[in-house]
């Protein structure tokens, strides 16, 4: 019995181990290909760059690995840090709009009962399980009325009024239990009080969770800077990595790589926030 | 062993995990959070050194705008200093040069031997030029001969005059046509094998030896025909001299036979004298008789009855033929030899019947002459053209008879003789002076033409034979085989040319007797010939005077030795003589003299003038200073390139001939878009600049190099000209790395 649980452990394991490896594979072939030179990737990629028939071998490890393309992206290439910067400045106004609109909203729905909560809560729902394709041509309306298109303002407003932290730290925060409340009650604590005494901190691993699955939806959407910023100067790096040339593949490789490091630091750093959040929005990113 | 230390391993890890995995996962997000902060820090720290680094990758440009300016030229070259000013020396052409004294630099002060001439050539020349002038005077002196003989000239000489120059011209154009077809094949042997050449030269020489022997006896042959002709003209001009004064002295026997008569008394001779005197006067025996006829039918027919005159008048003549016969026969017995009795009776008898025609035709005679008188004394009406008729009778009947008084009286009778000649002979005597005189200068004229033609003659003999001479001496040489081709090349150049003077001279010669022969012919154009004389003289005069100052010059070479002095003091800077080779008068020997000027030379651009008086800098090597100058004299030489001269200070450390390296500063007129030259680009599609211009990336608004086409309308030094350029364009005028249009670039 114990050999035969030992054996399905085992097959698990390697079922698993296969599986992870098709997950990690692509990333270990951004990682190993922005080390890669110019030639050995135009000797592997020459099918594709040249646009003819024949094979692609991506090897594990370069042959002749180096940095070239690291110093040509962070060195010779400015114009990176421009997008780069694009994206931060997009990035964090947005959540930081979200902390300010979205945890109080939240704390709203979850600690009062007013008329309508339900509506509006349905209708909250409703405009978070909406694509983006679908409000794209609303939102460029109003954001052409508001006068903000091609600016990081037409990324940042409707970003921070985004519909899902609201949903995911409603979760959070009825999670609190009301004896909690009542107890700050009795000790004479406020509704300002028990929300920031309270609910903030309690409730601190829906607003991180929020916070990174805002940041990971942004940090690489695609569509909205795409619709709405016209001028390059203001493009972010979801825009930038797929202009770059063929034959600077390299450099597009390390630019990606570097995209890639904020995300999986900030999932290091707040993952069991992300994972009780995943868990609770029932959302896997 | 190796089981022990794999449990305390193992067990080791399962504590580690119970006890630290929440301190553990603490850790981890701690860690990622400070690489976030750190990515972050690193990200903005390469932004700086990103941007730092493309401070270095993207050029720094300087910039300017077109301006309305001049353009600035810089030409420079490489001089020479040469002397201020250059003497020209005169090269006297057809002699050969026996040596060369100085060479180019070399220092020489006046009277200095600068080459010497070949003495046989000039004394050769000298010869020439003695004939020509010989030939001259002798022209002058036909001329003036002819100028004398205008009036009454007879054309034969001139005709002949014609002819033998039409035979001098053609023997000169056969000569000139041997000496061009010698001076040819002269040509054409030197491009040939060397013994070909020699064989033809010398069968050619032979030929032309032989040719000249024979046209030398031809040209004998010619002249002595000539001669005969033009003796036989002196012949006849003799003849008509003769001829002349037979006329004039036809008068003078019939007056002598008068006094000869008039001295024997003896009436029937005088009276026989006096009708030839009167025949003579009249023309001759017929013209006297119808002058007597006239006389006889006037009186006759002015009386009602003219039997009587008529009846004496063949009385008279009757009378008079009878006492002519009885004359003639009592001069016959008279010169008879026969002293016989019979002939003395018939001498007296004839003596007696003489005498008695004498008495009859006397009386007749006189009673005709008588009524005559009456005849012409009682008419009135016709009186007068019989008096017209008989008055020159009359009045040669005085002289006649003064003459006999004179001679009766012994007195002088060369007076009365004179006056009785003078009478008789009348217009006459005016009319054979004047043939005589003709005849006189005719007879002069054909005698001096005959010693001109013989001089000519013996002229063109002595040049033939001289010739002949030569081409002996010329096949000698060949076959001693010292015959220089080259002298032969340039004799026979000489040749052509003297033999085309030859041509010139005869053509004109012909020319000018043809017109003398015309203007001769019309006998009415004394004037015209006394001017074409006069001009041909004029024209003599000069060919001498040419031929003379030709002469000195040539005399003055040969005293000296054949030497050529230097005139002046200087340098020599140009000779372009060679010993052994003969000039042709086109050489150039120049003496530079005065102090020393730079000369300098460039191609010059239509754009570019230089002024006069504008700035030079004259770099002399070994000198760091320049020399600054003003440019003197502009010109074009002979290569198409501007020339221009510049002083120099009297002193300074150069010589003739030294280089010098020279710079010319000089502006154009003014252009409204003038740029630096070096914005100014150039590529198969033409000349472009390189502009400011912006471009929206991702970088933001950039600066970025555009392309302008432009015209370029003149380069100068530092600044081109062109035209295209919009507005106050900031052209991009230097950079500190190579840019191309659409670089980025940063404006300093």
């Amino acid at each position: 019995m114990n050999l035969l649980s030992g054996i399905k452990r085992k097959l698990n394991m390697l079922l698993l181990m296969i599986l992870s490896l098709i997950t990690i594979l692509p990333i270990w072939f951004v990682i190993s290909g922005s080390f890669m030179g110019s030639g050995e990737f135009s000797k592997n990629f020459s099918s594709v760059l040249s646009n003819s028939s024949g094979k692609v071998s991506w090897p594990l490890i370069p042959h002749y690995p180096t940095i070239r393309s690291y110093i040509e992206l962070l060195i010779d290439t400015p114009r990176f840090f421009v997008v780069f910067w694009n994206s931060c400045k997009q990035v964090f106004p947005s959540l930081l709009g979200q902390l300010l609109i979205a945890v109080p909203a939240a704390w709203s729905f979850a600690r009062f009962n007013f008329k309508g909560k339900r509506a509006v809560l349905t209708l909250y729902i409703i405009l978070m399980i909406m694509p983006f394709q679908v409000t794209m041509v609303s939102t460029y309306l109003v954001l052409d009325r508001l006068g903000i298109l091609d600016s990081h303002w037409s990324i940042i407003l409707p970003a921070t009024f985004s519909t899902f932290p609201v949903f995911i730290m409603v979760k959070f925060f009825k999670a609190i239990p009301a004896s909690l409340f009542e107890a700050a009650s009795i000790d004479g604590a406020g509704e300002w009080k028990i929300f920031i005494s309270i609910g903030i901190p309690v409730g601190r691993g829906g607003i991180i969770s929020a916070m990174i699955l805002g940041f990971l939806e942004l940090w690489n959407a695609i569509e909205q800077p795409l619709n709405f910023i016209k001028t390059p100067s203001r493009w972010p790096l979801t825009l930038f990595i797929p202009g770059i040339s063929p034959g600077k593949a390299g450099i597009s490789l390390v630019a990606s790589v570097i995209m890639l490091l904020p995300a999986l630091l900030l999932f290091l750093y707040g993952g069991q926030y992300l994972e009780q959040g995943i868990m609770v929005s029932g959302i896997k990113e | 062993m190796f089981q022990r230390i794999k449990n305390y391993f193992s067990r080791e890890y399962s504590r580690t995990l119970t006890k630290n995995s929440k301190d553990k996962r603490i850790s981890l997000s701690s860690v990622a959070g400070r690489l976030l902060i750190i990515f972050f820090l690193a990200m903005f720290i390469f932004t700086f050194v990103s941007r730092a680094a493309a401070s270095f990758t993207v050029a720094k440009v300087s910039v300017s705008s077109p301006e309305r300016n001049r353009l600035l030229y810089s030409i420079s070259g490489i001089g020479e200093i040469i002397p201020s000013n250059e003497e020209l020396l005169h090269v006297e052409s057809g002699y050969r040069i026996d040596d060369v004294y100085v060479s180019v630099g070399e220092k020489v002060n006046k009277d200095t031997v600068l080459f010497c001439y070949n003495m046989k050539d000039l004394k050769d020349k000298y010869d020439t030029i003695e004939n020509d002038i010989e030939k001259i005077k002798l022209q002058i002196s036909m001329e003036k001969l002819r100028q004398q003989s205008t009036e009454g000239v007879s054309i034969k000489p001139y005709l002949m005059s014609i002819e033998h120059a039409e035979e001098n011209l053609e023997v000169a154009k056969k000569k000139l046509a041997e000496a061009k077809r010698d001076y040819e094949d002269s040509m054409h042997k030197a491009e040939k094998k060397e013994d070909e050449i020699w064989q033809k030269e010398h069968e050619s020489r032979q030929k032309q030896y032989n040719k000249a022997l024979r046209e030398y006896e031809s040209l004998v042959f010619r002249q002595e025909k000539q001669l005969k002709q033009s003796a036989r003209a002196i012949d006849d001009a003799k003849a008509k001299l003769l001829q002349a004064n037979d006329k004039n002295n036809e008068i003078n026997p019939l007056i002598d036979n008068y006094i000869e008569a008039l001295n024997s008394k003896d009436k029937g001779l005088i009276y026989f004298a006096e009708k030839v005197i009167f025949e003579s006067f009249y023309g001759e025996a017929d013209s006297y008789e119808q002058h007597k006829d006239a006389v006889f039918n006037m009186a006759l027919s002015a009386q009602q009855d003219g039997y009587y005159l008529w009846y004496l008048k063949n009385s008279f003549l009757r009378y008079e033929e009878q006492l002519y016969t009885t004359l003639n026969s009592l001069e016959n017995a008279k010169n008879s030899r026969d002293q016989s009795d019979e002939s003395k009776q018939s001498y007296e008898y004839l003596k007696e019947r003489y005498l008695q025609a004498w008495q009859d035709f006397s009386l007749v005679i006189g009673e005709y002459e008588k009524q005559i008188n009456l005849i012409e004394s009682d008419l009135d009406v016709k009186s007068g053209e019989l008096k017209k008729l008989r008055r020159d009778d009359k009045k040669l009947k005085e002289y006649l008879e003064a003459l006999a008084l004179a001679l009766e009286k012994k007195a002088d009778i060369k007076d009365s003789r004179k006056k009785l000649y003078d009478f008789v002979m009348g217009d006459k005597a005016k009319l054979i002076n004047e043939e005589v005189d003709i005849a006189t200068q005719a007879l002069t004229r054909a005698e001096e033409d005959y010693e001109l033609l013989k001089k000519e003659y013996d002229l063109e003999r002595e040049d033939l034979q001289l010739e002949i001479t030569e081409l002996k001496d010329a096949v000698v040489s060949m076959e001693n085989e010292t015959y220089d081709s080259l002298a032969g090349l340039e004799s026979k150049e000489q040749a052509v040319k003297a033999a085309e003077e030859a041509v010139r001279l005869a053509e004109q010669t012909v020319e000018t007797n043809k017109l003398q022969y015309e203007i001769t012919n019309n006998q009415n154009s004394n004037e015209i010939t006394t001017q074409t004389a006069e001009l041909n003289l004029q024209s003599y005069y000069m060919d001498i005077h040419k031929k003379e100052k030709e002469g000195e010059e040539v005399s003055k070479l040969i005293e000296s030795s054949g030497e050529m002095l230097s005139p002046y003091e200087g340098v020599i800077t140009h000779i372009g003589l060679e010993a052994g080779r003969s000039t042709t008068g086109e050489e150039i020997i120049k003496v530079g003299t005065g102090n020393y000027v730079f000369k300098g030379a460039f191609t010059r651009d239509e754009n570019i003038s230089i002024e006069l008086g504008g700035g030079v800098d004259i770099s002399l090597a070994g000198n760091a200073r320049a020399i600054e100058s003003e440019i003197g004299k502009v010109s074009i030489n002979t290569d198409g390139m501007t020339e221009f001269i510049s002083s120099l200070p009297q002193v300074g450390d150069y010589y003739l001939g030294k280089k010098a390296e020279f710079k010319i500063s000089t502006e154009s007129e003014q252009f409204n878009q003038c740029i630096p030259i070096q914005a100014l680009r150039e590529d198969n599609y033409g000349y472009y600049v390189l502009v400011i211009g912006e471009q929206e990336d991702i970088l933001g608004m950039q600066i970025i190099a555009e392309r302008r086409n432009v015209n370029l309308l003149a380069k100068g030094t530092s600044v081109a000209a062109v035209e295209g350029l919009i507005g106050k364009s900031q052209i991009i005028t230097d950079s500190n790395k190579y840019i191309n249009a659409g670089d980025r670039v940063r404006i300093e």
